[in-house]
């Protein structure tokens, strides 16, 4: 499978938050998952990566062409869902569509109309009388009415509800068996990833945490429950983080046998990608804590 | 592409739209009954800077109060350059829109005189250097920091110009005076691509840097 996005290097700053040397990939034929909690830079870096924000540094390629060079010939390839869509509420579906549509040299005019009577969405419909979940709808259908080679999408479950959310993640699914395509999906809310992502990037405080295949991130975690007695100095460094309470403690491993061989009576449990994703956050506030002393 | 992103500028300001083209030929009347003196070119300048900077003002709002939209309109493959191209043709647009009105209003209303090229250069010239000077400052700073910019320009008009026209500006505009009516127009017509010209790389120079948040 080739790459169809690229970013190397890449760095940013606004005033106290900064982007720091984010690099990442993103395969054919994958959905990868964008992780974190707000404000931890999914949007910045989606905002760069598109070239809506200047980087101080770094490259970004998308089907291995240079966006510096190539930037209309790719964002012709690219579909967007920003975060509540991004559209002058005060005009119709209809004029917001005159004006996006030119932009595309294969906008299909049957997709747009296959997907807006999909999501029984009226054109003649003003923008602003528009629910969350039919403007995430309508953002798809633009997304999806120009044969976009990857869906790149800022925080689209945000605020719906799960009826939305699980039809969104059926489009997406959909969209996949075309094949050669990819999406890159940013949320806070991890359980959407569950059931589609292939890939997962968590980015917490401008960086990179980890970037990983989703199976084997969630095969390589274990979610430990026991006794706080069992807990010690050496035993602690085996958890990404620990939750403890007077009646015991609970915590993130990927040493799974270490910790089987150095504790006993403990619980084992399969961990969500959320429990992982706070994990490393912690771990990475931890580690800052030592480094700062 | 051009065309239709004057067309997302013509949508945004659909509102307002009907009231500043029907005053584009109100003002003319207006000024014929109350300072019949004025009408011909003074007449027209403040015709085309009423809807141009109404219009203008109406679209940076929408702009404004919808800064997603201009990101979404940069991600897809619209170039950022062709976003400012568009604001300066929708300003030509306007400016097209008023001669035609105040033409066709000579042609109906007797007092109303036919407009000379030098009129109608000479009051392009005057807004293309207003708008030229407004729009990249615009650019760089904002709708909300420079919007009273032409609020003081708007108000101040009809006080300025009465005062200008009892000026004695002693000048000796000899020179000027001889050279041919064809010369004249040239020479404005020069000033203006000159002026646009300008002000429209700059824009983009400074668009092409702006962060859309």
């Amino acid at each position: 499978m080739s790459n169809i996005l690229e970013v190397t290097g890449l760095n940013k700053s606004y005033g106290d938050f900064s982007l720091s040397d984010i690099s990442f990939s993103l395969e054919e034929d994958c959905i990868t998952g964008f992780i974190g909690v707000n404000g931890a830079g999914k949007t910045t870096t989606i905002r760069t990566i598109l070239g809506l924000v200047t980087r101080a540094s770094g490259t970004i390629k998308f089907f291995r062409k240079d966006m510096n060079k190539y930037e209309q010939e790719l964002k012709d390839r690219i579909g967007i869902v920003l975060d509540d869509g991004g559209f002058y509420d005060e005009l119709s579906m209809a004029e917001m569509t005159s004006i996006i549509s030119p932009a595309y040299s294969r906008w299909s005019e049957q997709d747009y109309k296959t997907f807006m009577e999909r999501f029984s969405l009226n054109p003649r419909q003003k923008i602003a009388t528009l629910s969350k979940g039919m403007r995430m709808k309508y953002s798809l259908t633009l997304a999806l009415s120009h044969q976009a080679d990857l869906l790149i999408m800022d925080e689209p479950t945000s605020g719906l509800d799960p009826l939305i959310r699980s039809q969104l993640m059926e489009i997406l699914k959909d969209y996949m068996k075309q094949g050669g395509k990819g999406v890159f999906f940013s949320t806070h809310i991890t359980s959407d990833l569950d059931k589609v992502a292939d890939m997962l990037i968590l980015i917490n405080n401008g960086r990179i945490l980890f970037e990983e295949d989703k199976d084997m991130l969630i095969d390589t975690h274990r979610l430990i429950k026991g006794d706080i007695k069992g807990l010690n100095d050496e035993t602690r460094n085996l958890f990404l983080n620990i939750q403890e309470t007077e009646f015991g403690f609970s915590g993130i491993t990927n040493q799974l046998s270490k910790v089987q061989k150095n504790m006993h009576d403990i619980l084992i449990e399969r961990p969500t990608i959320e429990d992982i994703m706070l994990g490393y956050m912690e771990e990475e506030a931890k580690n800052n804590v030592i480094t700062s002393h | 592409m051009l065309l239709h992103l004057i067309k997302k500028d013509i949508l945004l300001v659909k509102k307002y739209l009907l009231f500043t083209l029907l005053a584009v030929s109100a003002i003319p009347l207006f000024i014929m009954v109350r300072i019949p003196e004025f009408l011909g070119l003074n007449a027209f300048l403040i015709s085309v800077i009423f809807a141009e900077f109404m219009l203008y003002q109406y679209v940076s709002m929408a702009e404004m109060k919808y800064p997603k939209a201009t990101a979404l309109l940069c991600s897809t493959p619209y170039p950022r350059s062709m976003l400012i191209k568009a604001r300066y043709a929708f300003l030509l647009f306007i400016f097209a829109y008023c001669y035609v009105a105040y033409t066709v209003l000579a042609l109906f209303v007797s007092k109303v005189e036919y407009l000379t090229p030098i009129s109608i250069l000479t009051v392009l010239l005057i807004s293309t250097i207003l708008f030229g000077v407004y729009t990249p400052i615009q650019y760089k700073l904002g709708y909300e920091r420079t919007k009273y910019f032409f609020s003081i320009v708007i108000v101040a008009t009809p006080f300025i110009l009465p005062a200008l026209s009892n000026v004695d500006i002693r000048l000796d505009f000899s020179e000027l005076y001889a050279i041919s009516m064809l010369a004249k127009c040239l020479i404005l017509i020069a000033a203006v691509i000159t002026v646009f010209a300008i002000s429209l790389i700059v824009s983009i120079k400074i668009y092409a840097k702006k962060d859309l948040l």
